[in-house]
């Protein structure tokens, strides 16, 4: 046995000319809750279909528990997907498809039908087996596709954006349940969406991608503050970019000349050469609004040019007074003095930004 | 008011006649069928069932009654069946010249009943395979498959296909897949395209005329009856004929209709 659930090793995969998967390699450890975030078009979906067996890679190779599965069919793999469209037989009660999988697997009637009230139990549908899926709701819908899925007990369950038809609120409430079931099967999920926001909340490890690559992968806390790509950045969550160029490096604490001023930066964990272009990534509860310290390095002063509420805070965006084509994004207080025509000073703590190489 | 009802006068009066033109034949024929007279012609002498009764006693006429049953019945099933599997195959795999195979597919659709039957008859002749009810079935899956194929390929989404997926996921063999879910989803289209197939093969005539010898259909033993003059009886199992179309087209509407409305 191995403690990773998936092991994609190198894989690519062109579709024509469109590259969907570009040299990706990645582990899932066994019993995560692992997500792929992306927009359309950046190869999540291709990925999970190569997981899930559906699609044979042009190169590289796919080891679920320690096992090649590359060219295994998906009926033979221990993973099982729930698709976006839920995928139900439309002809068959609830009870039926939640056994199918094991009806397949020729287990007893009997025996299916008692794992079939458990998987509906535990997804919070008991007593629904001898409906039909047209007569569920949406939600209801995607809780049944999930119980078929898990009846057959898979080592990986593969979610191909499974909240994407559900409307907010649902979609919130669903994100909770998924995550609590994660934890009593403890089978690993992968779970494909372009909803940042879910991203964050779900997954114990959040896969960005981009054109095909993975531009960073950890803990959703560590993407989000200290993102390791300027795509990553920018999808993950707001911010605001400010490009500089490294003036002088003295070990992990260096200079940058930008349109803001030379700045002083550390970032210990990184390279940088002196006379490297860079991007200075700043999130807008990081900005320090008409505040001044020790710690605080100063951005000049700006003009609030727009200022949207949202709910807990304000979100504004500025206009920086000596560089025109700096619009940072800020989070101002709830209720303030500032308007829109107001002019702030702009800071923020060293530790904060992220320095990042850039990329265009 | 009334002008409004005089403006609409010529476009019922062309309905009526319309519907007179398409239906009064029929109606002729069916109400001569209760001639109580040697012939059925005017003036309709009273009714009575006794032409009804020869035809069930004339025992080459119901022969040919239940041999039109059986290759109805039959080249139905087969023609559903090879419809059903060309349209699954097209739909699910990739095949070469796809557009063409799809093209060879429906063109029997085009083609005159008489040519079919002529060139089944010369292949037959060739291969030596005599005149038979059986031959005539093969004529009838002929004319039928295409119309099979192309109802049940239309039926068959993207949307199924990942259906499939599903089941295939969880580890049903193709077999399963195809019996257990592809089909009984698709369950109406089989059935419209089975009734659909029963109608045209029931009062099919060319094709059974001229792939048939000793025993006959239903259409063929009407025409020699027909040869022998006009009678009461050849109305009398015309209605039998049209009787039974019309208990088809009602099945087949019912099945259509019905899931029209539930979806």
């Amino acid at each position: 046995m191995t403690d990773l659930a998936v092991d994609v090793r190198n894989v690519t995969h062109h579709y024509d000319s469109f590259t969907a998967l570009d040299g990706v390699s990645l582990t899932v450890p066994t019993g995560s809750y692992t997500v792929f975030l992306g927009p359309s078009g950046s190869g999540k979906t291709t990925l999970l279909s190569v997981i899930g067996g559906f699609l044979v890679p042009q190169s590289g190779e796919v080891l679920i528990n320690g096992q090649d599965m590359t060219d295994v069919a998906p009926a033979k793999r221990p993973t099982t997907t729930v698709f976006q469209d839920y995928a139900l037989f439309p002809h068959m009660t609830i009870g039926a498809n939640v056994g199918f999988g094991l009806r397949m697997r020729g287990i007893g009637a009997k025996e299916r039908s008692d794992r079939a009230h458990r998987m509906l139990e535990l997804v919070g549908l008991g007593g629904a087996e001898d409906k039909k899926p047209h007569e569920l709701s949406g939600g209801q819908r995607q809780r049944v596709a999930l119980a078929r899925a898990l009846a057959v007990e898979p080592s990986v369950l593969l979610l191909d954006e499974p909240l994407g038809a559900l409307d907010l609120k649902l979609r919130r409430q669903m994100q909770a349940e998924l995550k609590a079931i994660q934890r009593e099967v403890g089978t690993s999920f992968i779970h494909v969406t372009h909803d940042q926001e879910e991203a964050m909340a779900i997954g114990d490890t959040v896969v960005v991608m981009s054109h095909g690559r993975i531009e960073d992968m950890g803990t959703p806390e560590r993407v989000y503050l200290q993102p390791a790509t300027l795509f990553t950045a920018g999808f993950m969550g707001q911010s605001s970019f400010l490009k500089g160029r490294v003036l002088e490096k003295k070990g992990s604490v260096f200079d940058v000349e930008t349109p803001c001023g030379p700045l002083r930066l550390s970032a210990p964990d990184k390279r940088f050469e002196a006379g490297e272009a860079v991007v200075l990534s700043i999130r807008p509860e990081h900005f320090v609004v008409d505040g001044a310290g020790d710690d605080i390095l100063p951005l000049g002063s700006a003009t609030v040019e727009d200022l949207t509420f949202a709910g807990a805070h304000h979100l504004a965006v500025l206009k920086h007074a000596a560089n025109d084509a700096f619009r940072p994004v800020a989070q101002m207080p709830q209720s303030g003095q500032a308007q829109v025509g107001s002019t702030v000073t702009l800071g923020v703590r060293r530790d904060d930004v992220v320095v990042l190489k850039d990329e265009r | 008011m009334m002008r409004k009802a005089w403006r609409h006068l010529p476009s019922v009066l062309y309905a009526l006649a319309i519907y007179g033109f398409i239906f009064l034949p029929v109606v002729v024929l069916v109400l001569f069928s209760f001639q109580d007279g040697r012939f059925p012609i005017p003036p309709l002498k009273g009714l009575s069932l006794r032409w009804y009764e020869a035809v069930w006693n004339d025992r080459r006429l119901m022969e040919a009654l239940v041999n039109s049953i059986v290759v109805a019945v039959g080249s139905s099933l087969m023609a559903v069946l090879l419809g059903f599997l060309s349209a699954y195959g097209l739909a699910r795999f990739k095949l070469p010249a796809k557009g063409l195979q799809r093209a060879l597919l429906t063109a029997p659709l085009t083609v005159s009943y008489l040519i079919i039957g002529m060139g089944l008859l010369i292949t037959f002749n060739a291969v030596g395979i005599p005149k038979s009810l059986a031959a005539a079935g093969i004529g009838h899956v002929v004319i039928n498959m295409p119309l099979c194929f192309a109802i049940i390929y239309s039926q068959m989404g993207d949307h199924q296909a990942n259906i499939e997926r599903a089941a295939r996921d969880l580890g049903a063999k193709e077999w399963q897949v195809i019996t257990l879910v592809t089909a009984p989803m698709l369950w109406p289209a089989l059935f419209a395209s089975f009734f659909l197939s029963m109608t045209f093969s029931w009062d099919e005539f060319i094709i059974s005329f001229l792939l048939t010898r000793f025993d006959v259909t239903l259409p063929v033993e009407i025409w020699s009856l027909l040869r022998s003059g006009l009678n009461p009886k050849t109305n009398a199992v015309g209605s039998v004929v049209f009787g039974i179309s019309v208990v088809l087209v009602i099945v087949l509407e019912l099945v259509v209709f019905r899931k029209g409305r539930r979806s």
